[in-house]
Order: structure tokens, then C-alpha cells, then sequence
């Protein structure tokens, strides 16, 4: 647990002040009101605390005095006075966190444009680092600090104002307890201080068992919104799983429960602590001032003002450390915004040599070898090949045999632990990486789905459509009547995430809509990872078609399980291992008879016609 | 979905408001008589230390006998002390009960999912409300997580008021000497006319922040659609899968950003309407509060202090009257705006019991099914047609089918030709409109739903497996039994990796909760389910593209051993891939909703339809390997 612990508390990369200039060095960038608003809202939050201390005890002292009617209504009328402008305008910049003021309007957006820049960093980065677990700490904790407005990116507003002003008034009310009594200021501020060091140290019980906690925590919420998800309540129903999920939230309340009561049970020596420290520390005081008044004829009115600046004092105190400890916090959240930021990038993103013109390119692996990180299996171990410009490939093999890794190495999204991918003979590391990825047309299994229109979709732009293309494409993916059938066309918004007025298209309408995106793309190379999974067998054929047509003179490469649809390429490799363990046509890889003929021959056996169902069993 | 800006008359928000509270309370025991009490003993504790502060005040501004001041401050540090540990015991003692606050709102909202029908679970407009509520509830606060601060605020804020009627009543009762030029202040139209002004000045405050709440709510819903913008256009995926695309396609520069922050001018920036309304009006207002309590202070101070003046009372009085006075008015002020604000609420609280009220209509039945030892059991569709729900098309029409024991069934056909509608009207996740399913001649809504699903295993294409332990995933219960669930994953070929296993059936599934669980592949996941299904020991087995995510040893190993895992069920079999076919006695084909087709693999072959069709674009990838084999 310990070794644990340390590994947690892994130093900061960037100091607290690196952290505060550079947040600071965004403020002025991009909203340069912030600051003025801080400093504002500093000096009125001041002034307000100052009018309300005094304004009590000297209309009190006015009372005690005996003044005139006049004179009291005017010290009133100077003190509540003084409170209501200051409070108007704090009020009116706004106060405290989230919607309130006008203030906030210019702290969202700065946090916003921060947040931009995360995810500008998130979607440019190099592809390898989705495998980096210390890329993704810092990611998520980059993202979360610009979660909401009480995220340290505009959190931190607060925290600075209410440290500015703690400051201001503990030095004025030092000044003011060490002229009424050093005696009252040495008692205050060692016991303020005691009990600032214990609480601390018994409020962080849940820090001591943040494992512990998390772990609790986790268990229970992933339990909870299962049943809305479809799958969930489709099984539920079937498989009558509503007694198991209530056994299993149960338990996971009741351990959360029972830590709380843990949890609550330590904090009562916090409790008894700051009971013994206050009584220690208002007996202290209240004698002293009792015997200053009794001995040297201090009024009522000034005990009083005395005895509150006592509590003032504590209470500035405390706040003070407690906002530096937060300010230290929120300071190692932008420690982890600069580090995602700064993260080294080792894919060539600015520059590099020019992508070389043509039609078609040729590619060639040499030696390639690639683990994920944190793994010793080599997923490709030493790979040569040559992919001739115009050739089309298929690459087929059992799971886990590396086709998507391959795939992944030749289109430059990872780059192998040993040997080169070259692109007409050069490395693609030279290439600016972002230009490297306009040469393909890809489609994977995986689509990365937005709620804008179909329109936007195909073209994968907002701004830059050119819509006979996209009506083209639509047409060539054999989605034109789909289309032309939902409520706005090609401008219907898809998914309804966003836009409560948007659709929702079937999985089959969804895969050859990915097939227009690419044809509209139109990339020089075309790769094809398994797209058409879990369509009908028309369907399918008709796909395996469309695709074979778009990969008219291209280079390509297709994945398939189904190895027969392969047929349509020039060559078949047949992975294993990370390595090619067979290659050739179709014909030519039966007629070797080794494994990727074994494979055909379970699917195809089915198909035969002498099949009988005796065979199966 | 009622427009947030309306009003709800007092009574309903009071009714809806206590439908809540004894929902809530119901879910959370003793926490709301706990807040109750804390709040009681606030109350009580700041009175006290008022009435002693006022008391030590009083005697240092008149006699200043030494012990009497003595008595006083020793009182004061003993009881703040003593009410620090009562009220630091209760405090933390509440906490423990709110512990699982949050946790209850969700889960009121999961019972309500799993005990509606399946066909509301899928409906888009349940799912919107939901999402509504949610979005309430994470964003704004409102809904039934304001209840509870609404609560604590009203309860505390009443005690104040009453012990600020007992504490001030001497403000009133104690009169200024007749002769003293302020004895006009003992008339009772000066004392009605101090509590008029003061009245008016209190209601200031709360009317505005009530107003500006008000408005706030009615931009709600723009909110709503700034952040759900933002969140979905700016807040990027970090999985492997959804980094490939924004590469590929450069869908940053291509729209996101275009999204974020051309179309997506969100409501909260500068200029936007909520800037608007805080530098204008909604600022204006805010000003205008403060002015209100400012002017409130002044009036309170100045008759208190007239009447001190006078002679009425001393300057201990004067101590225990400002404050109380001061309370009452917070204690007034607050308990109006948390009215408004309850009564706000309780719009949202109404859509929230629109989603908790929608009625469980399907599972009604009451009869007990047969156990049948022999598993004779049969299964008829009687003309069976229908609609999902806001659709016009029919996804299955006039569908006439029965099942004999023990047959084994393949149902094909193209994507969205009613196979898995199908499957689901079976199932009852959906009942049909029109015509009749039938099991033993009786119509299966009759029955208890537990009883008749029983007959079933079914295992979806997007089957659910739980982050859980692998033996209570095949059992869906935490009671497992475990010779049976070993035997159910060996049949389902999954016993070459139990061996594996050192924990065996107690190994978790994923690495969530425990760092020791497995990763299973997909295929892995796959055969887990099916012994999930094989557990359940149902005389029907269904299965839904089993083998979708399978490669082809996998899934000739699935094929093999189909006879062995069946038994002597009856099984219906889903699949793309129709070499499935081939080992079924008979094959259902669907097309538009409708089955056209049924027979044997041969006899549809021969026919030369639909089926032959399907079938041969498929097969034409493996014809002329005879020669090879």
C-alpha cells in the first residue's frame, strides 16, 4: 500500500508558479477581463468585510455614549451605506462559483478555450499514445479539470479571490489583535494554527483511503444506470437478472454505508479536537478582554468588537492555508494540463519532406516488429512485404493474428519498434503524419459517429461540401432512397445525442454510409478493416462489390474473416503470429494445401453440396 | 415536457412535493427526521449563545459586577462547547444516512427500468425524458436532489423564525418612558407601521431572487442545448477506435470545431443570453436584493436603537433584538425564496413522476406455466402482426408459425426483414397488435412472465456480461451452482480456458474491480454466454448470430458441437452466415415482415427462391473447391 502511495504522489512536473504564470499567461490570451475582474472583486469583497465588522459595535458605542438620535442614524446610515455599495457590486460581478454574475461569462469562455486546446492535443496527438496509460492519466485529468465551471480552470477564480482576501484582512486584524493584546495574539494564533494541523490531518481520512474509497465507489456506480442500457434490460428480462443486480447494489451500498460510518466515526476526534481548542481559545480571550474592561474601563461596545475580531482573525486564518492547500491542488491539475500539452510528440506533425504525386504508391515493410506497450508479444514480428503500386491485397487469419495491427502500421497510425515502412521507398516517418493520412481511404469496424448531417458526414466537413459529390457518393453506397426518405434529407442530423430531432440509422445504413464517406474521400490507398460484419449475405455481396469497384487501380488492402470474399484481390496473405505464414492467390493457397486452405475448407464445408448432417455432429 | 415559465398552482407543487418526500425518505431511512432534528438543535444553539452574548453585553454596559460577568462567560464557554460535541455528533451522524443520497436518486430511476415493459425501455421519448431529468438534475440541480435542500432549508429556516418570536418579544413588550421624546414609538401604529416597512423590505428580496430563479429556468432548456453541444463536440474520446477516425478523416478541422464554435455560440459566453441577462436585468436585480436587505438592516436598527434611546431597554437588549430581529428576516427571506424555488422545482418534479408513473402494462400475466418433464411444450404464432412503436411500418405481418418439440429451426432473411422481431415478440420484450401467441393453446400474455420466460434461453447478439465474477455472470444470481455452471462452460467450449483459471468460477470478469480478473476476447464473452444460457436449463434455446464476432475455427468449433450443447431442446437459430442452415431440420425465411419461405435446406434449394437466392451468394465464394477437397 505504501510503495503504492508513493508511486500516487509522483512529484509535479511544473511548480506551483510555472502552473499560476501559465494559467495566467492564458487569461490574458484569450480573456484579459478575468484579471481585471479578480482585482475588483478582491477590493470590493474587502471593503464589505470591513464595513460589516465595524458596523455593529459602532452604532453599539453610539448607544453606550448616549449620542444624539442624529448622530446614530448617521453612523448607521455611513456603515450600512458603505455595505450595500460594496455587496451591490460584488454581487452584481458575481460571487462565488457558477451562474452567478456577469463575471462568469468571461471565465466559462476562457475555461472553454482552454478546454480546446486539450482536446486539440487529444484528436492531433500521436496515434501510439492512445496505448500510453501515462498519456491517458494526464488526459483525463486535463479533460476533468475543465469539466465544469467548479473545475480548477475556473474554480481557481475563486480560490484566488478568496485568498487575496484573507490575506488583506488576517494582516488587519494582526494589526488589530496586537494592539489590544499581545497575549490575545499569541493565544489565537497557536491554537488556530493546532487546530488547523489536526483537522487537516483527520479530514483527509479519505485521501489516507482513497483506494479503498474509489475502489467502493466504482462498484457502485458501475451498477447503477445499468438497466436503462438496451442490451442490460434486454437480458434482465430474459434472463430474470433483476434479483442479482438488486443483491449486488445492495451489498455495494452497504459497503459504501459502512465506510461512511468509519469515515464519519474518525472525524468526531476532529470534532472533539476544535471543541477543546475553541474552548481553550474563547476562554483565553473573553477573560483578557473581561479583565481589560474591568481594570482599564474598555466599553462594551469595544469587547465586543474585540471578541469578534478574535474570530475573524481565526477564521481568515484558516482560510488562508486552507486556500493555499487548494490552490496547491488546483495548481497540480494545470501541472498535468501543461504536461498532456507539452507531451513529447515522437510522429512528425510540422514540416517533412513532400508526399510524393501520383496514382498509385507502392509500399514496402521492412522487418517490421511491434508489441503494445506494457506487452511482451510481439503482434508483428518481422514482417517484410511488398505491396505493389495498384495491387490489391487481402489479409486474412484467426484473431489475434495481427491483421489490425498491420493495418494500423501501414497507414502510419503506429510506428514499429524495429524495421521502416517505406512509401515509394521512402520512410513515412519523414512525412508530415497529418498529410500522410489524407492518402487513405479507411474504413474500420469502428466508426467514429457525430450528430451532424448526413451531408456532413459524407463529407466529414462542416464548412467545405461539395454536395453533387455527396449526393454521388450517397448513390455509389446504395443509400440514396435511405436518405431521401428521413425527414430532411441529406441535412437530417444523425444520432440524437445533440439534436432531439435526429435519426438514428440501422447498422447496415450506418456501414454504407462509412462506405460513401470514404468513396467521398477518395484517398489514393484504400484499407478495409472487416466492413461488413454483420450484414445480410445480399447485402454483403453487394458491398463486396461496391468496395471491389472502388478499388479500381488503387493500392488496397482489405481484411476479411470471411476468406472467400477475398477472392477478388491479387494476393492473399495469410497471417500467423505476426508473421506471413502463407501468401498467394486464392487458387495458388489452395492448391498448397497448408493452413489457410484448412480454414477454407471449414467454412466452404457447409456450402458443399454433398454436405450431409451427419458431418456436423 | 410542460414549458418551465408556467406556473404550477401552490397545491399541486405542495402534493407533488410530498409525493417526493416520502418517496425519497422511503429510500433513505431516518434522513429526513435527521435533518429535522439538526436543524432543531441549530436553532436552539444559536439562540442560546444570542441570549448570553446579549446578557454579557448588557452587564459590561451597565453594573460590570465581576461576578456576574464571570457567570456569564464561564456559560458561554461551557455550553458552546458542549453544543459543539452534540451538534458535531448529529452532523456526522446525518452524513452517514445521506451517504447514498445520490445514489438512491439513480436507483429509483433503475427500478423503474427494470420492472417497465421492454418496449418502453427502447422507446426514444421514454429515453429523452430520461435524459431530460438527468440533465436537470447534473446541470441545474433540479429535481429530486433539490427536495433535500429544500427540506433542511425550511425546516431550519422555521425554527429560526419561532425562536426569533420568542427572543424579540420584548422589543414590542418593553415600552420607552412616557416622558422621553421617542415615547411616540409605543403606539401601535408606529409598531405596525415598523413591522409594514420591514415586510415590504424583506419581500424584496426574495420576490427578485424568485423572479431571476424563474427566468434562469426558462433559459434552461437553451442551456441544456449549449452543453450538450459542447460535451459532445469538444470533450474528446480517447479509445483506440474513435482516435483512428479523427485522424483519418481530420475531423477536428473538418467540423468539431466548426460545431463547437461557430454553430455552437453557447449560451454562457460572453453576449450570449445568460451574459445578457446578467449584465442587465438579472444583474439589475441582484443589486436591487442587496438593496432590499440593506434598507431592511437600516429600519431594524433604527427603531431598536430609537427604543434604546429612549429608555426602553439596555444595550444587552439591544444585542439579542438586532440579532433576533435580523433572523427572523433571514429566517422570512429564505423561507420565501425556498418557496419559490420548491415551487419551481416542482415542474421538474413532475416529469420525474411522468417517467416513475408510466404505466408496467406487459407483465401482468398471472398464470403458472406447466413443468412439463418432458418438455413438451408448443409454440404458435396465430396470425401475428406488428408495429414498433411511433412507426408506421409493420415489422412483421400476418405471420402464422408453430414450433414442434425438439426441432431444430434456422430463421433467415435480410437485414430488417422481421427475424429478430421475431425473436422478440417470442420473448414478449414486445406484444404484438394484432393476433396471438400461443403456448399450449393459451395466449402467453396470460402468464406470469418469470414463469414463461423460464421456457426460454436466449442469447442477443448484444448479450451483457457483468464487470463480475465469471461463475455469478453464468448463473445471473449470486447463488451459484457451481458443478452445474463448470459443466454449462465446458458444453459452451469454454473449459480448455476455465482450467486456466486459478480462481476458477470466482475469477472476475475484467480488470475493474479486480486486478486479478480476466480479459476474455470476444469469442471468449461469447461462449460465457451461451452458458449463461445453457444454465437456465430452458426447454427452448434461441440464438441470435452467435458467431457474428467469431473467426472460422471458432465458429466451425460452435457448429460442432450445436447438436451436443442443443440436446433434446428445441432450438432457433439466427444467423447471417447460412451454413448455419445446413444443420437445422427446417429453415424459416422472412422478408418484409412476413415469412415467405419454409422448408428444408434441400426442399429450399430446389424451390428456387429467396432462399436459394441468399444462399447462393454466399456459396458462390466457395464453389469449385470440390476439386481440392
Amino acid at each position: 500500500m505504501s510503495k503504492k502511495d508513493k508511486k500516487k504522489d509522483e512529484k509535479p512536473q511544473y511548480g506551483m508558479l510555472k502552473c499560476l504564470g501559465w494559467f495566467f499567461s492564458r487569461a490574458k490570451k484569450y480573456r484579459p477581463e478575468t484579471i481585471v475582474l479578480l482585482f475588483f472583486q478582491i477590493i470590493f469583497n474587502i471593503s464589505s468585510a470591513v464595513f460589516g465588522f465595524y458596523m455593529s459595535p459602532m452604532i453599539l458605542s453610539k448607544l453606550e455614549n448616549h449620542s444624539t438620535a442624529q448622530e446614530l442614524i448617521l453612523t448607521a446610515a455611513f456603515f450600512i451605506g458603505g455595505c450595500f455599495i460594496s455587496d451591490a457590486l460584488v454581487n452584481y460581478i458575481g460571487n462565488g462559483i457558477g451562474a452567478e454574475g456577469f463575471k462568469m461569462a468571461y471565465q466559462v469562455q476562457l475555461r472553454t478555450k482552454i478546454v480546446q486546446e486539450v482536446s486539440d492535443k487529444t484528436v492531433a496527438t500521436s496515434y501510439c499514445h492512445c496505448y500510453d496509460n501515462k498519456f491517458l492519466r494526464a488526459a483525463e485529468r486535463a479533460t476533468n479539470a475543465g469539466y465544469s465551471n467548479a473545475a480548477p480552470t475556473e474554480g481557481i477564480w475563486n480560490t484566488l479571490q478568496n485568498l487575496g482576501v484573507n490575506i488583506v484582512m488576517f494582516i488587519f486584524f494582526t494589526a488589530m489583535l496586537t494592539y489590544i493584546h499581545p497575549v490575545v495574539f499569541a493565544v489565537t494564533v497557536v491554537l488556530s494554527l493546532a487546530d488547523f494541523l489536526i483537522s487537516g490531518y483527520v479530514y483527509k481520512y479519505n485521501y489516507r483511503h482513497r483506494e479503498e474509497l474509489s475502489h467502493i465507489d466504482r462498484q457502485a456506480w458501475y451498477l447503477q444506470g445499468l438497466p436503462s442500457q438496451l442490451s442490460v434490460a434486454k437480458d434482465i428480462r430474459l434472463f430474470g437478472l433483476a434479483s442479482w443486480i438488486n443483491r449486488l447494489t445492495d451489498k455495494a451500498l452497504a459497503a459504501k454505508e459502512a465506510y461512511s460510518k468509519k469515515e464519519h466515526k474518525f472525524y468526531l476526534i476532529g470534532t472533539f479536537s476544535s471543541m477543546i481548542i475553541e474552548f481553550l481559545r474563547s476562554g483565553a480571550v473573553i477573560f483578557i478582554l473581561l479583565k481589560m474592561c474591568l481594570e482599564n474601563g474598555m466599553t462594551a461596545a469595544e469587547f465586543m468588537l474585540y471578541f469578534s475580531a478574535v474570530n475573524s482573525f481565526n477564521g481568515r486564518f484558516s482560510g488562508i492555508l486552507n486556500d493555499f492547500l487548494d490552490l496547491k491542488n488546483k495548481c497540480l491539475d494545470f501541472s498535468c494540463i501543461l504536461e498532456f500539452l507539452n507531451y513529447p510528440e515522437p510522429f512528425n506533425f510540422g514540416g517533412g519532406e513532400k508526399i510524393p504525386e501520383g496514382y498509385t504508391y507502392e509500399i514496402k515493410l521492412e522487418n517490421v516488429s511491434y508489441a503494445y506497450p506494457e506487452s511482451d508479444k510481439k503482434i508483428i514480428d518481422g514482417m517484410i512485404l511488398t505491396v505493389k503500386p495498384g495491387e490489391k491485397i487481402a489479409i486474412v487469419g484467426l484473431n489475434g493474428a495481427g491483421k489490425t495491427t498491420l493495418i494500423k502500421l501501414i497507414t502510419g497510425l503506429l510506428d514499429p519498434d524495429g524495421g521502416r515502412v517505406l512509401l515509394n521507398g521512402v520512410d513515412i516517418k519523414n512525412f508530415n503524419r497529418a498529410e500522410y493520412y489524407k492518402l487513405f481511404s479507411a474504413v474500420f469496424q469502428h466508426f467514429n459517429m457525430f450528430d451532424i448531417t448526413v451531408a456532413e458526414t459524407v463529407a466529414q466537413s462542416a464548412t467545405n461540401i461539395d454536395l453533387p459529390r455527396v449526393r454521388d457518393c450517397i448513390e455509389k453506397a446504395g443509400l440514396t432512397k435511405a436518405v431521401s426518405d428521413l425527414p430532411d434529407g441529406i441535412n437530417t442530423h444523425l444520432g440524437r445525442e445533440v439534436y432531439l430531432d435526429g435519426v438514428v440509422l440501422s447498422g447496415g445504413q450506418t456501414q454504407r454510409l462509412m462506405l460513401a464517406r470514404a468513396l467521398y474521400k477518395n484517398g489514393k490507398i484504400l484499407v478495409l478493416d472487416e466492413p461488413t460484419a454483420a450484414l445480410d449475405p445480399l447485402a454483403e455481396r453487394d458491398m463486396y462489390e461496391k468496395y471491389n469497384s472502388m478499388a479500381d487501380g488503387k493500392t488496397s488492402l482489405f481484411i476479411s474473416h470471411r476468406l472467400a470474399s477475398t477472392q477478388f484481390c491479387d494476393r492473399i496473405l495469410y497471417l500467423k503470429d505476426g508473421k506471413i505464414a502463407e501468401e498467394g492467390t486464392h487458387e495458388s493457397l489452395l492448391k498448397l494445401g497448408g493452413e489457410y486452405a484448412k480454414l477454407f475448407q471449414v467454412q466452404a464445408r457447409y456450402y458443399q453440396e454433398d454436405f450431409t448432417k451427419e458431418e456436423a455432429v | 415536457m410542460a414549458n418551465k415559465s408556467d406556473k404550477m398552482p401552490w397545491k399541486e407543487a405542495f402534493k407533488i412535493n410530498v409525493r417526493a418526500i416520502k418517496l425519497l425518505n422511503s429510500k433513505n431511512r431516518l434522513m429526513f427526521p435527521y435533518v429535522t432534528i439538526k436543524a432543531l438543535l441549530n436553532t436552539v444553539f444559536s439562540y442560546a449563545s444570542l441570549f448570553v452574548t446579549a446578557r454579557l453585553i448588557g452587564e459590561l454596559a451597565g453594573e460590570r459586577r465581576p461576578e456576574t460577568l464571570l457567570f456569564w462567560a464561564a456559560f458561554q464557554i461551557i455550553s458552546t462547547a458542549v453544543f459543539a460535541i452534540i451538534n458535531g455528533v448529529m452532523y456526522h451522524a446525518y452524513e452517514v444516512k445521506a451517504t447514498n443520497f445520490w445514489n438512491n436518486l439513480e436507483r429509483i430511476e433503475d427500478e423503474k427500468f427494470m420492472s417497465m415493459d421492454y418496449s418502453d425501455v427502447e422507446d426514444q421519448r421514454v429515453r429523452d425524458l430520461r435524459d431530460q431529468i438527468d440533465q436537470n438534475r447534473n446541470w441545474s440541480g433540479w429535481g429530486f436532489s433539490r427536495i433535500q435542500w429544500n427540506f433542511e432549508g425550511l425546516v431550519s429556516n422555521l425554527f429560526s423564525v419561532i425562536g426569533a418570536f420568542a427572543m424579540a418579544a420584548g422589543l414590542i413588550i418593553n415600552k420607552v418612558p412616557d416622558e422621553s421624546p421617542y415615547a411616540f414609538l409605543n403606539s401601535p401604529f408606529a409598531v405596525l407601521g415598523f413591522l409594514a416597512l420591514m415586510i415590504f423590505c424583506a419581500s424584496i428580496s426574495p420576490f427578485l431572487n424568485g423572479k431571476s430563479m424563474e427566468m434562469s429556468a426558462a433559459l434552461a432548456d437553451k442551456a441544456r442545448f449549449g452543453n450538450r453541444l459542447f460535451g459532445h463536440f469538444n470533450f474528446m474520446r480517447r479509445d483506440p477506435e474513435s482516435m483512428v477516425d479523427y485522424r483519418m478523416y481530420n475531423q477536428s478541422e473538418g467540423f468539431l470545431k466548426h460545431y463547437c464554435w461557430v454553430k455552437g455560440e453557447t449560451p454562457w459566453f460572453p453576449g450570449g443570453i445568460f451574459d445578457k441577462h446578467n449584465k442587465g436585468v438579472g444583474g439589475l436585480m441582484k443589486i436591487a436584493a442587496v438593496f432590499g436587505e440593506k434598507a431592511l438592516m437600516s429600519i431594524i436598527y433604527l427603531f431598536v436603537c430609537l427604543k434604546a434611546l429612549g429608555g426602553a431597554f439596555g444595550l444587552g437588549e439591544v444585542t439579542q433584538y438586532v440579532g433576533a430581529v435580523t433572523n427572523f428576516i433571514t429566517g422570512f427571506t429564505w423561507t420565501m425564496t425556498l418557496l419559490n424555488n420548491l415551487r419551481v422545482n416542482s415542474k421538474f418534479l413532475k416529469d420525474i413522476f411522468e417517467f416513475l408513473d408510466i404505466p408496467n402494462k406487459m407483465y401482468q400475466g398471472t398464470l403458472t406455466t406447466e413443468k412439463r418433464r418432458d418438455r413438451k411444450y408448443n409454440v404458435e404464432f396465430k396470425d401475428v402482426s406488428f408495429k414498433y412503436p411511433n412507426s408506421e411500418r409493420w415489422a412483421l405481418r400476418h405471420v402464422f408459425a408453430s414450433f414442434e418439440v425438439g426441432t431444430k429451426l434456422a430463421v433467415v432473411g435480410e437485414n430488417g426483414s422481421g427475424k429478430s422481431t421475431f425473436i422478440k415478440l417470442l420473448c414478449r420484450l414486445y406484444d404484438p397488435q394484432e393476433g396471438e401467441i400461443l403456448l399450449n393453446g393459451v395466449n402467453i400474455k396470460k402468464y406470469r412472465y418469470d414463469e414463461y420466460i423460464a421456457i426460454f434461453s436466449v442469447v442477443f447478439q448484444d448479450y451483457w456480461l457483468m464487470s463480475h465474477k465469471l461463475g455469478q455472470n453464468v448463473a445471473g444470481s449470486c447463488d451459484v451452482n457451481e458443478k452445474r455452471a463448470v459443466k454449462c462452460l465446458e458444453d459452451a467450449g469454454f473449459g480448455e480456458r476455465l482450467k486456466e483459471l486459478p480462481d476458477g468460477l470466482e475469477t472476475w470478469l475484467g480488470k475493474d474491480f479486480d486486478e486479478d480478473g480476466i480479459v476474455v476476447s470476444g469469442g471468449e464473452k461469447q461462449k460465457i454466454a451461451i452458458a449463461r444460457a445453457l444454465y437456465k436449463d430452458s426447454p427452448f434455446i434461441v440464438l441470435d448470430e452467435p458467431t457474428a464476432s467469431l473467426d472460422p475455427l471458432a465458429e466451425a468449433e460452435i457448429y460442432k458441437n450445436f447438436d451436443e450443447i442443443v440436446g433434446d431442446r428445441t432450438a432457433i437459430y439466427i444467423s447471417h452466415r447460412l451454413s448455419s442452415c445446413r444443420f437445422c431440420r427446417e429453415i424459416l425465411v422472412f422478408e418484409d415482415g412476413g415469412i415467405i419461405e419454409r422448408g428444408t435446406h434441400d426442399e429450399l434449394i430446389d424451390a428456387g427462391g429467396r432462399y436459394k437466392q441468399l444462399w447462393d451468394a454466399q456459396a458462390r465464394y466457395y464453389e469449385g473447391e470440390e476439386e481440392i477437397s
